[in-house]
């Protein structure tokens, strides 16, 4: 008999969890961001305060804002959203995602998805032509001729950072910077 | 733009109230001489702070932040059909504990009384006991389970508390993956690779109860892939007081010394090998028998223990949907008391595969074989028939998990298969459900059976458990009378059918619930039935006595059920609590004969209850707080107590941590449980507090 009745309880709170559950599930709907994405877009908007970027560039452009564009769908676009506003060498900071490749112009930091992997060399080329800060976390990064690659080592996230590539876009990397990077290509 | 923007707004809030208490902190800390380098994200609960907060970390502090587990892990805990808990950690370092049996009190639905200085009894969902034998506890997928008398020795369980990744705790049958004996629940100590604990770490203290403990670990990398790390451990435990106040005798010291090496030769491969060698020496005070005068006296002696065990794993990754993991270990334990000294070693192979043979199908199948072979010396009081034993063990299992819809619903079908010398073939099939409607909710449901399969010492012992002087009464003829527990050959396995539900529900960014129920029906469970009809006169050993024939029997059944809720709430962002609660109802029948219901099977409390409180405070310190309510245990007599940790640390440096714990603040003493079998002394926990240093280089 007792078993009859605790069967028949149990039944009960199983259908009482489902029917509750229904109406409160619609109310928080919100995605939960990564922590990886956020620690990179912290390094991102950190990256920007060690790098100069040709003078000619600054000077014209100082009460312009600073454009950081996404290529590529990435998670990241996000978090890097979320810290709009904020400055960077005084300028107010923006946040784009880019369709394609002619979008990079007014920007001073692109990022990269790892799914531009088959367009890589167009877009470094069109970056290095307009004194842009390349930045990804895709295999190999730095040494097909990105500027700053992110590599997860043991949980942590380290870069790597391509300094030719840096000179040939006129952009100087601050040494506090190179000293912090794990790997350096000359 | 923002989906949630008042979530977002209130998450903002509370950094900003983080921000301000930290720029207190720092700025306390720069006018401090003592003033170090970097020390921003020590304390910082990186998990719940926003990409607004890490911009004001300097990319040093950024590099410091680890970006795996946290979400990664409640994400897996959220998609399992089965009451699953994990201790990470930080749970175990904030909680003070200082072994792994104390860490497992966080646990809804366990049942964890300290009985002495050196033993604990550990269940899960009743039934509980130094010998508590519905439970599997693995190492690194070493199992620690002793087949002699089923159960696990807790106070040889031991590693540095530091090297502990997690420990995951899944209450419920677990036998469809894990095979029998996995009955009421599966307990798995994961500790970290050795790629992540590169660098020295000392940690020493001293306390009341902790006459001296100290941990040593060096690890470091020998290329990119390969890793190792070496440690030894030792501590020196005081004894415990008897209820009278007087000292209980049975102070205990261990040291643990081990290795293991990590190494990922391509990507798609990852080989560990480790090694733990122990010793320990712990006093007892029992009684023990015997045929002429006294026929009972006491005896204190020293329980020496020692081991050593080494275990290989080779996972390979196919791809992300296949996999295969091929294990190999090899544990040596020796036990060496007045009672009872035995010497057990285990060959163990298990091999795991994981496909997708078909769209939506995830199979997983594996073969286990594990050889156990035991050597025995036997005292008046316990004996074993043979006094060596060779045991094979053949398993194995299938498991299908079926995707219905598209991450919302999924359904597991398991089964496992096994062979063993003391009940032959078993089958243990399983069916649990997913549905998760949403991020936000999942709901589980499962129906298991599974088996507890004899144990050497219910198949083989002949244990004189008491002895009555010659006309003492109720003895009234002239020999000696002694009620002795004779060998069954003919003991079977019991058998569980479980019936569970269970609900998690992250109801806002800030507090996480978690509610299982169950109900269990359990056949054939262990009786002990003393035959007064049959006794005999046995001439050997001298002098002549008559004995009492008593037999463990499979004659009780009954049901169990219960309701295990836990949660956690983050108010803000530097304040967590969790709280948990556990209620269990037992009811257990012997059969029309009059066979003892097995009184201490029942010796659990109908209700628990704990909260957790983790606070890190200005200045890298924090402050804890862990507050338990344990019910009754009528049927050994134990009153419920209510008693409280606390710890205080404090992060001078990067690389130095401090803490102050005390342990059981409310009381002076208090008893937790009764040993069953040795009729051991009922000792009591004390209050007690250790500080402890711990140095990271």
């Amino acid at each position: 008999m007792a078993h009859h009745i605790i069967k028949y309880i149990l039944r009960i709170i199983l259908l009482a969890i489902v029917f509750l559950s229904i109406p409160i599930s619609y109310i928080y709907a919100s995605e939960s961001l990564t922590m990886e994405s956020k620690v990179k877009a912290a390094f991102i908007y950190n990256f920007a305060k060690f790098v100069d970027w040709p003078l000619a560039v600054s000077n014209d452009t100082q009460s312009q804002p600073f454009i950081i564009g996404v290529i590529g769908y990435n998670p990241l676009i996000e978090d890097l959203m979320s810290i709009e506003g904020k400055t960077i060498k005084g300028r107010k900071l923006i946040v784009r995602q880019l369709s394609n490749i002619r979008e990079m112009n007014n920007c001073q930091v692109v990022y990269i998805s790892a799914s531009e992997k088959d367009n890589l060399t167009g877009i470094l080329n069109a970056a290095k032509s307009n004194n842009i800060l390349t930045v990804s976390d895709m295999g190999n990064f730095v040494e097909n001729g990105g500027i700053i690659g992110f590599v997860k080592v043991e949980n942590k996230i380290r870069f790597d950072i391509n300094l030719k590539t840096a000179g040939e876009s006129h952009l100087k990397i601050r040494s506090d910077l190179l000293a912090l990077a794990r790997r350096i290509i000359n | 733009m923002i989906k949630n923007s008042l979530i977002v707004r209130k998450i903002i809030k509370y950094s900003k109230l983080y921000l301000i208490l930290k720029s207190i902190g720092i700025l306390l800390c720069i006018l401090s001489p003592s003033f170090p380098g970097t020390m921003l994200v020590g304390t910082c609960n990186a998990e719940s702070i926003s990409s607004a907060d890490l911009t004001e970390l300097s990319i040093r502090d950024l590099m410091e932040i680890e970006i795996t587990t946290g979400s990664k892990k409640s994400q897996k805990l959220a998609n399992t059909a089965a009451a699953a808990f994990v201790i990470t950690q930080d749970d175990i370092r904030r909680s003070g504990v200082t072994s792994i049996a104390e860490a497992l009190r966080m646990v809804p639905g366990l049942q964890v009384a300290r009985i002495d200085a050196n033993k604990w009894a550990i269940s899960s969902r009743g039934f509980n006991g130094r010998y508590a034998n519905k439970l599997l506890v693995l190492m690194d997928g070493r199992s620690v389970y002793t087949p002699l008398f089923s159960g696990v020795f807790w106070d040889i369980q031991d590693t540095p508390l530091e090297d502990i990744d997690r420990i995951e705790v899944i209450r419920g049958p677990g036998a469809a993956l894990w095979g029998a004996n996995a009955v009421n629940g599966v307990i798995n100590i994961i500790t970290k690779s050795a790629h992540d604990t590169k660098g020295g770490l000392v940690s020493a203290g001293a306390g009341k109860e902790e006459r001296g403990f100290g941990t040593f670990r060096y690890g470091d990398s020998i290329d990119e892939k390969a890793s190792y790390r070496f440690f030894g451990k030792y501590f020196d435990r005081n004894e415990s007081k008897l209820a009278s106040g007087h000292n209980a005798a049975d102070d205990w010291d261990i040291y643990t010394l081990g290795f293991r090496t990590d190494w990922n030769p391509t990507a798609m491969d990852s080989v560990m090998f480790q090694g733990n060698h122990y010793r320990a020496d712990e006093s007892q005070f029992f009684s023990f028998q015997s045929l002429t005068s006294p026929y009972s006296f006491p005896v204190n002696e020293e329980t020496k223990t020692d081991g050593v065990n080494f275990l290989y794993k080779w996972n390979r990754l196919f791809s992300d949907k296949s996999d295969m993991t091929l294990q190999l270990y090899y544990d040596r334990a020796r036990i060496h008391q007045t009672v009872l000294s035995e010497t057990r070693d285990t060959y163990d192979f298990d091999f795991q595969h994981r496909f997708s043979p078909w769209e939506k199908h995830e199979l997983i199948w594996g073969l286990g074989y594990r050889i156990t072979s035991d050597n025995t010396k036997s005292s008046y009081m316990i004996s074993f028939y043979p006094k060596s034993r060779t045991d094979d063990l053949l398993s194995t299992f299938v498991q299908d998990d079926i995707t219905i819809v598209e991450d919302k619903l999924r359904l597991t079908l398991g089964a496992k298969f096994e062979y063993n010398d003391y009940s032959g073939f078993e089958f243990q099939p399983n069916i649990r459900a997913l549905w998760t409607p949403n991020k936000q909710n999942s709901i589980w449901a499962s129906f298991s059976r599974s088996v507890r399969t004899p144990s050497r010492a219910e198949h083989d012992a002949r244990l004189n458990i008491f002895v009555i002087p010659p006309d003492y009464p109720p003895n009234i003829s002239g020999f000696p009378m002694v009620l002795s527990n004779i060998p069954n050959d003919d003991y079977k396995s019991e058998i569980l059918y479980a019936y569970e539900i269970g609900y998690r529900k992250q109801i806002s960014e800030s507090i996480a619930t978690d509610i299982t129920a169950f109900y269990n029906e359990y056949n054939d469970l262990r009786s002990y039935t003393i035959d007064y009809a049959s006794i005999f006169l046995e001439l050997s050993p001298f002098p002549p006595h008559l004995v009492v024939p008593a037999a463990m029997t499979n004659d009780i059944n009954g049901h169990t059920y219960g309701i295990e809720v836990s949660a956690e709430w983050n108010p803000v962002l530097w304040w967590k609590i969790k709280p948990a609660y556990s209620f269990l109802h037992m009811n257990l029948s012997g059969s029309p004969d009059g066979s003892d219901s097995g009184t201490f099977d029942t010796a659990v409390p109908r209700h628990q209850f704990s909260l957790r409180s983790s606070m890190d405070l200005p200045m890298d310190m924090e402050f804890d707080l862990w507050l338990r309510s344990v019910d009754d245990l009528p049927v050994v007599n134990i009153d419920g107590y209510c008693t409280m940790d606390a710890r205080l640390g404090w992060k001078p440096n990067k690389n130095i941590e401090l803490s102050l714990v005390g342990q059981n603040i409310f009381d002076n003493q208090h008893p937790e449980f009764k040993e069953e079998v040795l009729n051991l002394d009922r000792t009591e926990v004390e209050r007690t507090f250790y500080f402890k240093v711990t140095w990271r280089f």
